[in-house]
């Protein structure tokens, strides 16, 4: 099944669903969450909102960051 | 009369070569259509020097249609393929008629595949070809009286074949490619858009772009680490000094805090005094990619920059041909006669007199050799004219790295203070420079620092007093800049030393890439991920590298240029094949990729007074852009305001902290991007 990527309506990658490009990013905050939880005892509510806060942090992964904020809100 | 007719590269050096070669130093000087060439005498023969401009011929398609594949290639005049390139027109005639009273040829154009190549097409074409067998080839490294006489009476037989036939594989090469690849694009769109735009990509061009793409991926992607830095402020000897912690990142924020914690208020104790020297060799004469490596880190040139730089301060035989790939000085070079004319420059009287004070000239060697031509160095003749400031700039950094490769050896002394305060270990660390060698003459030029620490010894207390922490992030990679991008070209073998820049400065062209700090664009991005979806091949590093390795293998005559050429094509033709199976689809991806950018250019979000959509607006009457708010036409907003006509503009997707309107970035050739807001005209910080 073939979907459209919630942030940037691209098509979504094969195994995941964002696209390609939203994916990476996904898997990326998903591989540093740990850093950040021994680093500073947080929760992944908080280290989506400091992710998303950062400079450093490229633009896929601060779309892909305030889009889960956002689901887990509703 | 029947005479020789030399054939230079550009218009000044053919005045520097009939200079060099008249007996008497004034050749008859002559004008046809703004072309100026030259009559000498030397040993009773008479000479004709005439200049080309560049390239006079260029490869063309044989044949009309424009369709892909297309691999019938001919070389025509540059004129009749390129307008902007009118003038050669009045070259190609004056050598034409030059060429018909002459008895025999002398190519004297620069000696690479580019100057040979050059050289041959005007033999070839303009002289006919009974000439080719008639010519001889002039090799010179500058443009100097005396490299050039010498030159003239160490003449090559024949032309240098290897090399001609690299060029012209190159040039037939490149344009095969770049043609057919830029036409299966444009067709593939055209078919289902029903309408031409200009795209294109080209053998060198797609790697060097994916290179760009894939770092724009990471950093695009990239998410952060955290970690912490502690240092300390301690009074030694009355003074100031900061302290950095043993471990340069701590990774958790408790652990950081509870160093902060033990050593705050305390008194450390120095625990070891030690220092070593390091010894810092010379570094190497310049090539052309370490030249304009060192003027981009200078003074900010792009290599594109630095090379045209260069190429004035040769033709005004300055300095040797740039475009070399040598490390290593040959024996046929003689450093002390150009040490002693630089020694006339009152600017490096000392410290040539300090080099040749020291006996056995020695300059350091790079790795990097190339037979046709030595490391860039000064030709010892001083500037007849005062030079523009960039001129003069790059001329001293040549000068000057030329002396320092005959330096000593530097020495630097680094100085390690251990200081245990409470449990943890803190460093103070100083740098001197203890024999300056080298750096003496490179001066200006060297990037080392000093860092100064008082006297101190082993046992001695010290007050701490503070402690800092600071939270930092793990960065994302950095862009690229147009010199980190040559550079990594030249390391992944692709391109030539002559065509890397004016290849980047392509991509700038093309709109694919723009800034100092390369970003790639929305456009560059589309024709990346279409072509790696439907034809990766293109974009790989390996097909331009074994093409690259087979264009060289000519020149060192292992391979012929057709051999060459059947390949590139027999490589190629499957890809072409490939992408007119998947024609319709590679259309539909880009047709939808360039539909989004137009969208996304010309939108720019929410408009404040009326929460409609601000757009950026193409006035039908005037053809000027403005932006509108698109309530306009239901009559509910009226907001509309003029806009630069000039350069790209780009939304931000950010909105004016004082107004409220979003802004957008200007950007325009060579130009530091520019935010605007949209409503500066009445915004209170736009102005
Ligand atoms: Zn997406």
């Amino acid at each position: 099944m073939s979907g459209k990527c919630p942030i940037c309506g691209e098509r979504t990658s094969r195994n995941g669903s964002y696209c390609e490009n939203h994916q990476l990013a996904y898997e990326n905050l998903k591989k540093q969450y740990q850093y950040w939880k021994d680093a500073l005892q947080i929760s992944w509510q908080e280290y989506l909102q400091k992710i998303m806060e950062n400079k450093n942090t490229g633009q896929w992964a601060k779309e892909v960051a305030k889009d889960l904020i956002e689901k887990q809100k509703n | 009369m029947s005479y020789t007719l030399i054939i230079a590269e550009k218009p000044s050096a053919a005045e520097r070569i009939a200079k060099a070669l008249d007996e008497n130093g004034k050749p008859e000087v002559y004008e046809e259509n703004g072309v100026r060439y030259y009559k000498a005498t030397r040993d009773k023969t008479k000479l004709v020097i005439v200049p080309a401009i560049g390239h006079l011929f260029s490869v063309s398609q044989k044949g009309g249609g424009w369709t892909y594949p297309v691999f019938n290639v001919e070389w025509v005049a540059t004129y009749r393929v390129n307008k902007r390139a009118s003038n050669t027109k009045h070259f190609i005639d004056l050598i034409s008629k030059l060429a018909k009273d002459a008895d025999s040829f002398i190519s004297a154009t620069d000696f690479d595949i580019e100057g040979s190549q050059i050289a041959y097409n005007i033999l070839k074409y303009a002289c006919g070809t009974e000439s080719l067998s008639k010519a001889k080839r002039m090799k010179f490294s500058a443009l100097t009286k005396d490299e050039l006489v010498n030159a003239y009476y160490s003449l090559s037989q024949t032309l240098d074949w290897g090399l001609i036939e690299a060029g012209r594989a190159r040039h037939e090469i490149d344009w095969i490619y770049g043609i057919n690849l830029s036409r299966a694009l444009m067709t593939s769109l055209k078919n289902v858009a029903g309408k031409y735009h200009t795209l294109s990509t080209g053998r060198v061009q797609g790697p060097t772009l994916s290179f760009i793409a894939r770092r724009e991926r990471e950093i695009k992607s990239f998410v952060p680490k955290p970690y912490w830095t502690i240092s300390a402020q301690a009074e030694i000897n009355g003074g100031l000094y900061v302290l950095q912690y043993e471990k340069g990142k701590i990774l958790t924020k408790s652990e950081a805090e509870k160093v902060v914690e033990e050593c705050s208020g305390q008194v450390g104790i120095i625990t070891d005094v030690s220092s070593s020297e390091r010894t810092l060799s010379p570094p190497p004469p310049f090539d052309i990619s370490s030249l304009q490596s060192e003027a981009y880190s200078l003074f900010g040139y792009t290599p594109s920059r630095t090379m045209a730089i260069a190429e004035r301060l040769y033709l005004a035989a300055l300095i040797s041909y740039p475009r070399t790939g040598s490390q290593k000085f040959p024996p046929s070079i003689d450093l002390l006669s150009i040490l002693r004319q630089l020694r006339e420059h009152e600017r490096y009287t000392r410290i040539v007199e300090c080099i040749l004070s020291r006996g056995k000239l020695s300059p350091t060697e790079g790795k990097k050799e190339d037979p046709a031509h030595p490391p860039i160095h000064p030709t010892g003749t001083l500037p007849e004219e005062k030079l523009s400031p960039e001129e003069e700039k790059l001329f001293d950094l040549i000068v000057r790295r030329f002396l320092a490769v005959f330096g000593p050896p530097s020495i630097r002394e680094s100085i390690k203070v251990t200081i245990a305060v409470s449990s943890h270990i803190f460093h103070l660390r100083g740098m001197k420079t203890k024999v300056a060698g080298w750096q003496e003459a490179y001066e200006p030029y060297v990037r080392t620092e000093e860092i100064e620490i008082p006297p101190v010894r082993e046992g001695e207390q010290v007050k701490i007093v503070n402690v800092n922490l600071e939270e930092k992030y793990t960065a994302p990679p950095p862009r690229y800049n147009p010199n980190s991008l040559l550079k990594l070209m030249e390391a992944n073998q692709i391109g030539t030393k002559a065509t890397r820049a004016d290849i980047i400065e392509t991509l700038y062209e093309r709109r694919y890439i723009t800034g100092r700090q390369i970003e790639i664009t929305d456009l560059g991005l589309s024709v990346i991920n279409v072509l790696s979806a439907y034809c990766p091949r293109v974009l790989s590093v390996d097909l331009t590298r074994e093409l690259e390795e087979a264009m060289n293998q000519i020149e060192s005559q292992k391979k012929t240029r057709q051999e060459v050429i059947v390949d590139a094509i027999e490589k190629l033709t499957p890809i072409l094949e490939d992408f007119k199976r998947k024609e319709k689809e590679i259309g539909e991806a880009l047709r939808e990729a360039l539909f989004k950018i137009q969208q996304k250019q010309f939108s720019l979000g929410k408009c404040p007074l009326c929460g409609g959509e601000l757009k950026i607006i193409r006035s039908r009457k005037s053809r000027k852009r403005f932006v509108g708010c698109l309530n306009y036409w239901s009559g509910t907003c009226n907001f509309s305001a003029p806009l630069p006509q000039a350069g790209i503009l780009e939304p931000t997707g950010k909105t004016c902290p004082n107004c409220g309107f979003p802004t957008l970035l200007v950007r325009r050739p060579r130009r530091r991007p520019q935010e605007l807001c949209v409503n500066w005209q009445k915004c209170q910080g736009a102005k």
